[in-house]
């Protein structure tokens, strides 16, 4: 059964300002304030979005967690939530650029390749996932964007941004196993597009 | 359909030096930042500056009765 909370995040309408963002935020904290599972997701959520360092602890203990081992509680709650969502999420995107050549990536990422995400996140801005790639890219490496196909299992945190700069960045978290369903140099833009499913969640508890 | 809950078996993540990559954007937003590339990602345009939020902030500032005058 997917928490009301979950629901209520991830239908929400679109939100054009960070203020109607702010505003929504605001109904869904009175609506579920009260809710512990709630609260300890908006902390957990809001140390993932903010604190890089962090983050690379909660790897680790979501590792931990999907192994059975304790783990932090942090990461079991971010876990749970995402195995909680159901196939609720739009198609998202991440973009991102990766140490190899581009061919490279097409042979790793190849069609039915499988990855492995404890916790990533994703953007429902193609645009805004073309920039990370781009930004990323500055450094060599290729340019790669994902595209999640719709109906995965991911919770919408924009609503949950500190500020505007986040907010920007139409945060999805998600997690889990996913499958390579399409793979594509795409010579113009001078990157790799792949295409990926998400074939399940972990359980996390 | 529903995405099923898959257990430990076979859970095969990304090597360490390349989590990062395939984490939060926080962290990619950190390698931006270290890199010092100019982005939108690091700055808001100026035309999406949350209008109601810097009136709040505006409002807030308390002049010194010293300095009203």
């Amino acid at each position: 059964m997917h928490s009301a909370w979950i629901q209520a995040l991830n239908s929400s309408p679109p939100c054009d300002t960070f203020s109607l963002s702010r505003r929504r935020s605001r109904e869904i904290c009175e609506q579920f304030g009260d809710d512990p599972e709630y609260r300890r997701f908006v902390a957990a959520a809001s140390r993932w979005q903010t604190d890089w360092v962090f983050c690379e602890s909660l790897h680790v203990a979501a590792d931990a967690v999907i192994r059975g081992e304790p783990g932090h509680e942090q990461a079991r709650v971010l876990l749970a939530a995402i195995a909680d969502a159901g196939p609720t999420a739009p198609p998202l995107f991440r973009g991102f650029a990766l140490p190899l050549r581009e061919w490279e990536v097409l042979s790793e990422y190849r069609v039915g390749a499988q990855i492995d995400l404890a916790l990533v996140s994703f953007t429902t801005e193609f645009m805004q996932a073309c920039e990370f790639a781009w930004v990323q890219g500055q450094d060599g490496g290729t340019e790669v964007v994902l595209f999640l196909e719709g109906g995965a299992s991911a919770v919408r945190i924009d609503l949950l941004a500190p500020d505007e700069i986040h907010w920007r960045e139409r945060e999805w978290l998600s997690g889990g196993r996913f499958v390579v369903t399409a793979s594509e140099y795409v010579s113009d833009a001078n990157r790799v597009e792949l295409r990926i499913s998400q074939e399940g969640c972990f359980d996390g508890r | 359909m529903a995405a099923e809950r898959i257990g430990p078996a076979g859970y095969a993540p990304p090597r360490p030096e390349l989590r990062h990559l395939w984490g939060s954007f926080a962290e990619l937003r950190a390698v931006s930042r270290a890199r010092g590339v100019p982005s939108r990602i690091a700055r808001p345009a100026c035309d999406e500056v949350d209008l109601e939020s810097l009136r709040r902030a505006t409002r807030a500032v308390v002049v010194p009765r010293d300095l009203e005058a």
